[in-house]
């Protein structure tokens, strides 16, 4: 037969199951009948005739069921029965069959997130991009002579050019620059930086993606001088920046303070062919390049390196061929450039998944840590689910071994078990898939999509069902082996045939969880302290809210950076003379992490040279702590000229000080620095101490601040302003516009407003820990509950004697909440010397983090997992007490 | 199925049905009365085997089967023959007559 027809009947076999039989049994009555009627005709009375007929006809019931035989569903209808058997015992035992699939869910959608991971890192075309196997992307790689390191690099417009004349391997070759743009959305509202993508003609063309709206970059360039520029728009720009209204196709948008027409807006995914961050938000043509970058832009230079490049593979060209041509290419036009410094080279790779340099191995670690921590979250789920389904079939021992004594053989009833642990696990994946895909839709709303871009595809699908299906029958064909191997009379009996070497497997399997839940609940405790240490903070965000601070790019746009750093000079001194505004300094850097010790004839009481502090050098502008509102406790705020020669007039944290000069006066006393990294050592003089209770703008924890105009960040200023600075803002905003929006400021903010932007970050980390500590703090207690659970369904002849030789329940209880709490106390051991390092190490590593005192926090954590195991270990000990003995004795 | 010198060679009786439901399409009881009467009620065929035999054709597509009224007015499954079944029959038909006539000339021999 045919296949689809096969198929077709496969199909009415399963759903028309019903009408079949009721056709069958009318055929057969139909014959009935027909016999009948004949033999009356022969002279036999209704009765006789009747009579006879069936007896001609023989067993119906067999009849029809070698039907059924013979219509080849035998083994649908028993899976279909099994099934429905299974839906049944699930709703008799809803806990149970909620709880594993939960924990299978888990397992399963982790690794199915992993699995889609590796897959769009590995595989998977960029967003967006339609998959084309001639798709390759050329990248150029520079080989440090130096370092002996292999970097990426761009290709020069000759060499773009000359591999786009090499038709017989590249049909088509295409290149972009990328650069930061601004564009401009009027008055009210902050110019926004995007990265634009300056593509030469066939861009769109060669990755195969056509403009959602409107027509797109037309092929002609815009040759003739003031012709108009287009631009086409990334989709989720359109809607975030743009309104998402489509009338703006074929209006003009400005940017860099030119004006720029929409040609149209990319189809809703697509941001470049490349995948991962810093993808385009705008694409405009080559040629739009000098003209947006006011003249500074290296198109014009033949040899610049800054074009990346994209090809399609002529038919029948090899990626080897490729790569050849494109070496020989690159040999031959750039092999004068640079040479003192590095060899320059290039490749061909697919346009498929990470296509960045230098990358290779840390896509094989990305992949090995994410399979890692995949097979050991799926490790822990498959355990807990296994305990639990040995406890489930352990405890239907009975029904099993009555079905097996009414002749329904092992084969069946271990199917119809693995049929059940299947459906679990389909369940489970079913679940673990949409928990997957909504959770990467919430963080893509969290931290936005170009690191989260990986919708689940059919691959996925496909994969996880096929995992939660192998998942199911391995996990369940043990338990259903375990179950169905007792003789009916063994398990009447309740002799209590277990497996023990599989328990205590078990058993270590659950220490091993507890220890690792608390290191993960670490995150929780610090969740906990970081919400309630914003009450601190307070103080300072009345400062915080005066002082705003403006980093610019002097990168972007107009003119050279020298150029642009005097026009942001020229800026500053027009927004002091803004009304509100007190004062304008440059912000604090950092130049060097040393180790700084009191000068021995300064040091208390002799000295010791040994206590060394890890310090950072900042340079200062003068007035720094005064336009912060920082007090100064002692001595005077910087000053120009504090740094001459070697010797640094230094002003330190109030913590710094305590730490070197304990109680004395730490003015005018010597700080000795020591640079691990080149082994210089200087001296400062400490002319001022700052109370090191308010964070300055580098942060806290200990700092040395001197006055050295080469370390100012050219680009960072702190503006001081008298009341809240949010009020002047908009004035100063003004200021800032008037000299073209391509000087707008990166980023300008209050500190206030910063500060609560890293407290929300760090919120937003500090909840991912704890949410991954509470899930481990679930696994594991699932784990504990299946364990006792277990142990108590296995033990039951034993509890009934027990109880019968005049145990009271409530001992028998306790004997098995106190085996559950063991293993957890046993994981405890383990696991809090680990947490209570883990707690030091993060305490100490990070300086946002609020200072914690390790051990109660260690006694908190301790309390919390034993809390928890004792619910899971009770309440399935709790079954022990409800064991009725005479019932269960009655069967030995 | 019984003929009393012993059982039906197997694979006899789907050739016997394909063969008489080539002839004209007909239901199951027909078919186990003409059986009879065209074997002279030598070969007796029961619903047991028969039903079981018209299924698994069915489902190997070489017969399909229709509702139809019968001529007393009620609705009878009617079996008749399809492309695949004609082909089926007239290889099998072939092979029997080969291995018959085989067996014929063995069985003459002294």
């Amino acid at each position: 037969m045919h296949f689809l027809e096969r198929a077709r009947w496969w199909l009415g076999a399963a759903f028309r199951r019903r009408s079949r039989d009721r056709e069958m049994r009318e055929e057969l009555t139909l014959h009935l009948e027909q016999a009948t009627e004949r033999l009356m005709a022969r002279g036999l009375s209704a009765g006789e005739a009747r009579a006879l007929a069936r007896r001609e006809l023989g067993n119906l019931t067999l009849i029809e069921e070698e039907g059924r035989d013979a219509r080849g569903i035998q083994w649908l209808e028993s899976v279909s029965a099994d099934a429905r058997f299974a839906m049944r015992h699930f709703a008799r035992r809803p806990l149970t069959a909620i709880t594993i699939i939960l924990v299978l869910a888990l397992g399963i959608g982790v690794n199915a997130g992993i699995f889609s991971m590796i897959q769009a890192a590995m595989m998977r075309p960029a967003p967006g991009v339609p998959r084309n196997d001639a798709l390759v992307r050329i990248r150029g790689t520079s080989l440090i002579r130096q370092e002996g390191r292999l970097q990426p690099r761009g290709l020069t417009q000759s060499e773009l050019r000359t591999l786009a004349s090499r038709r017989e391997t590249f049909g088509a070759v295409a290149g972009w620059v990328s650069d930061d743009l601004v564009l401009d959305r009027g008055e009210s509202r902050d110019p926004v930086t995007l990265v634009g993508q300056f593509v030469t003609p066939g861009y769109f063309s060669i990755l195969g993606v056509r403009a959602a709206l409107g027509a797109g970059l037309s092929a002609s360039a815009p040759d003739a001088a003031g012709a108009e520029l287009q631009a086409v728009v990334a989709h989720s720009v359109w809607v975030k920046e743009l309104g998402g209204d489509s009338a703006i196709v074929g209006q003009s948008i400005t940017i860099n303070d030119i004006a720029v027409r929409v040609a149209g807006i990319a189809p809703p995914r697509f941001r470049g062919p490349v995948a991962g961050p810093g993808r385009p938000g705008i694409w405009l043509p080559i040629e739009a390049r000098p003209v947006l970058s006011h003249g500074s832009g290296g198109v014009a230079d033949q040899d610049s390196m800054v074009y990346q490049a994209v090809a399609r593979l002529t038919p029948g060209a090899t990626l080897e061929r490729a790569a050849t041509i494109a070496s020989v290419v690159t040999r031959a036009t750039v092999a004068h450039l640079g040479q003192d410094c590095c060899v320059h080279s290039s490749d061909v790779v697919w346009l498929r998944g990470d296509t960045e340099v230098a990358r290779a191995g840390e896509k094989f670690v990305l992949a090995t840590v994410l399979g890692g921590l995949g097979l050991l979250v799926l490790l822990v789920a498959c355990t807990n689910v296994s305990a639990l389904l040995i406890g489930a079939a352990v405890a239907r021992r009975q029904e099993i071994a009555v079905r097996l004594s009414l002749g329904a053989s092992r084969r069946r009833l271990i199917r119809q078990l693995v049929t059940e642990s299947g459906m679990l696990a389909l369940a489970g994946g079913a679940l673990g898939l949409s928990l997957f895909w909504v959770v990467t839709r919430v963080l893509r709303s969290v931290i936005g999509a170009d690191y989260t871009d990986f919708d689940p595809d059919f691959t996925t699908i496909g994969f996880t069902a096929a995992f939660a299906l192998g998942v199911g029958i391995v996990f369940g064909l043990s338990p259903a082996f375990h179950a169905t191997r007792a003789g009916l009379a063994s398990v009447l009996k309740d002799s209590g045939a277990g497996a023990t070497a599989r328990s205590r497997l078990q058993r270590g399997f659950i220490i091993a969880q507890v220890a690792l839940t608390q290191p993960m609940l670490i995150g929780v405790a610090v969740f906990v302290l970081g919400i309630a240490s914003e009450a601190d903070v307070v103080v300072a965000e009345a400062q915080g809210e005066r002082v705003v601070s403006a980093r610019f790019d002097l990168y972007r746009g107009a003119g050279t950076p020298a150029v642009r750093e005097q026009r942001v000079r020229e800026l500053m001194t027009r927004v002091v003379a803004v009304p509100g505004v007190a004062a304008v300094v440059h912000d604090a850097s950092a130049y060097a992490i040393v180790d700084a010790s009191a000068d021995p004839a300064d040091a208390p009481g002799g000295a010791d040279p040994a206590f060394r502090v890890r310090v950072h050098l900042e340079g200062a502008a003068p007035g720094y702590f005064a336009a912060q509102g920082i007090r100064i406790v002692r001595g005077r705020d910087i000053e120009r000229g504090d740094s001459i020669g070697r010797d640094m007039a230094g002003v330190i944290g109030s913590d710094l000080a305590r730490q070197l000069f304990g109680t004395t006066d730490p003015l005018g006393k010597r700080i000795r620095t020591h640079s691990r990294r080149d082994g210089e050592t200087r001296t400062a003089v400490v002319v001022g101490v700052y109370d090191s209770a308010q964070p300055t703008t580098r942060g806290s924890g200990p700092r040395i601040y001197s006055a050295d105009g080469a370390r100012w960040p050219r680009h960072a200023y702190l503006i001081r302003t008298t009341g809240p600075a949010d009020a002047v803002m908009p004035a100063i905003k003004r200021v800032l516009r008037s000299d073209g929006t391509d000087l707008m400021p990166r980023t300008l903010e209050t500190l206030a407003a910063r500060e609560q932007q890293q407290r929300d970050e760090m919120l937003q980390v500090t909840g991912g820990a704890a949410g991954a500590g509470l899930l481990a703090l679930f696994l594991a207690s699932i784990g504990l509950y299946g364990v006792v659970s277990l142990a108590v369904g296995q033990r039951r002849r034993e509890i009934g004697v027990r109880i019968a030789l005049g145990a009271a329940p409530g001992r028998v209880v306790a004997m098995f909440y106190r085996s559950g709490v063991r293993l957890s106390v046993v994981g405890l051991a383990i696991g809090l010397p680990i947490s209570t390092i883990a707690l030091r190490v993060i305490v100490t590593s990070v300086p946002e983090m609020p200072s914690i005192n390790v051990l109660p926090m260690a006694v908190v954590i301790a309390v919390v997992v034993i809390g928890v195991a004792s619910v899971a270990s009770w309440l399935p000990a709790r079954r022990a007490a409800t064991v009725d003995p005479v019932k269960v004795l009655r069967l030995e | 199925m019984t003929a009393k010198s012993g059982s039906l060679l197997q694979g006899t009786l789907d050739l016997i049905v394909l063969q008489l439901l080539r002839a004209e399409p007909t239901n199951g009881y027909d078919l186990t009365l003409r059986i009879q009467a065209i074997s002279n009620e030598v070969l007796k065929v029961n619903a047991g085997s028969l039903y079981p035999a018209l299924y698994r054709l069915e489902r190997r597509g070489l017969i399909k089967a229709e509702w139809a009224e019968t001529p007393n007015g009620r609705r009878a499954k009617v079996y008749s023959l399809s492309t695949a079944g004609k082909k089926h029959l007239a290889e099998q038909r072939e092979s029997w007559e080969r291995f018959s006539g085989a067996l014929a000339a063995i069985l003459r021999t002294s």
